[in-house]
């Protein structure tokens, strides 16, 4: 006559009413992190901002391909070569950022010496390693008389990005953009809607584009 | 000056802005035009005898600067643009191509400062009916002397 007495912990009113208050207390706290993340750029924008950059042209009374520091001040993107006068304009102007790429020879005129010299022409293997990339930065704006103004900058890598957020939190109108050419070339294009088109056929016409059959690895590109 | 037209090309804003400011620089220094004024500015609406400089690009080869370094044949960058000088009225004293390269030494965004030379060369040998006072907003042709029907 023992009967094993099972007390079963299944859910019970309660269980949901709990449920529901730890739905509502995690919501609370993600909303409260995207709040505290919303108002960061806001503190980070009063902050000073300052990299080293390279002039490439467009600013007044500033050397063209000079180096010198881009920094932010209040309202107004400063450029400043050591020695010389600050250059600046009202990042309120600006009516666009574009960022894109670009790869310069490092050394300078030594550099170019060197691989110049170099016998049997080895200066030209130099040359493949003696590239640095960069990222360029175009700022578009308006002077006073509302005339069109265009100016280049180069920075290192990584940096092209951090300068337009900042740019754009202190006023300066939206729409960055990148500035990398979208079009592939016409061999590039074709040889890729081959490949699809091959895929294709092997797969019994259906469109696909996994690696089904042979992994991308194994294809050739037919350059070498 | 109005502001580089890049048509159906894919031509980065940086290439286009240095065309700008190049051609704005070179065109000065050719001392034909008593006033060189910005694409917007609101100065030339009062100003006689205004050209209007149009450039738009016809052609563009993007090279490399590393390509050029190691092979030294290949890489070049490649700028092709036709320029109109226009008058407020839309008559055109002026209609030229003209191109910019940068092939052995020299970043890609070289090829925008030759551009630029090319162009005030052009416009510097160059005659055109009217008065003498201008301002530039056109490129012109670098092909002296011939000028070419309009192709905009």
């Amino acid at each position: 006559m023992d009967r094993l007495l099972v007390v079963k912990n299944g859910p019970g009113p309660f269980f949901v009413n709990r449920v529901l208050i730890a739905v509502f207390a995690l919501w609370l706290c993600v909303s409260m992190a995207a709040l505290a993340q919303n108002s960061a750029p806001r503190l980070k924008a009063n902050a000073p901002f300052s990299i080293q950059a390279t002039h490439v042209l467009g600013l007044p009374n500033t050397k063209n391909n000079c180096n010198g520091t881009l920094s932010t001040h209040d309202n107004l993107l400063q450029f400043q070569q050591s020695g010389q006068s600050v250059a600046q304009i009202d990042i309120a102007s600006v009516r666009d950022v574009f960022l894109g790429e670009e790869s310069k020879q490092v050394g300078g005129l030594p550099m170019k010496i060197g691989k110049a010299a170099a016998p049997y022409g080895s200066g030209r293997l130099v040359s493949l390693f003696a590239h640095k990339q960069y990222d360029t930065l175009t700022l578009e704006y308006v002077d006073g008389n509302g005339g069109f103004h265009g100016v280049i900058f180069l920075v290192a890598k990584g940096q092209g990005e951090l300068v337009t957020k900042e740019l754009v939190a202190r006023g300066a109108s939206s729409g960055t953009h990148e500035d990398q050419p979208t079009t592939r070339s016409t061999s590039e294009v074709a040889h890729e809607n081959n490949k699809t088109e091959l895929m294709d056929f092997l797969c019994g016409g259906r469109r696909h584009d996994c690696a089904c059959i042979v992994g991308w690895a194994g294809w050739s590109d037919g350059s070498g | 000056m109005e502001r580089i037209d890049p048509g159906h090309m894919d031509l980065a804003h940086s290439f286009q802005v240095a065309i700008y400011e190049n051609l704005l620089e070179e065109l000065a220094k050719t001392k034909r035009f008593k006033q060189v004024l910005r694409e917007g500015d609101s100065k030339a609406g009062q100003l006689p005898n205004l050209l209007i400089l149009k450039t738009k690009l016809v052609k563009y080869t993007r090279g490399s600067e590393s390509q050029r370094a190691v092979t030294t044949v290949s890489g070049a960058t490649k700028l092709s643009v036709q320029s109109q000088l226009i008058t407020r009225d839309g008559n055109i004293v002026l209609d030229r191509s003209v191109q910019g390269n940068v092939r052995f030494f020299g970043s890609n965004l070289r090829a925008t400062h030759n551009l630029a030379r090319n162009i005030a060369k052009v416009i510097k040998q160059s005659e055109w009916p009217g008065p003498g006072r201008l301002t530039r907003n056109s490129p012109v042709n670098p092909d002296s002397g011939r000028h070419t029907s309009p192709a905009f």
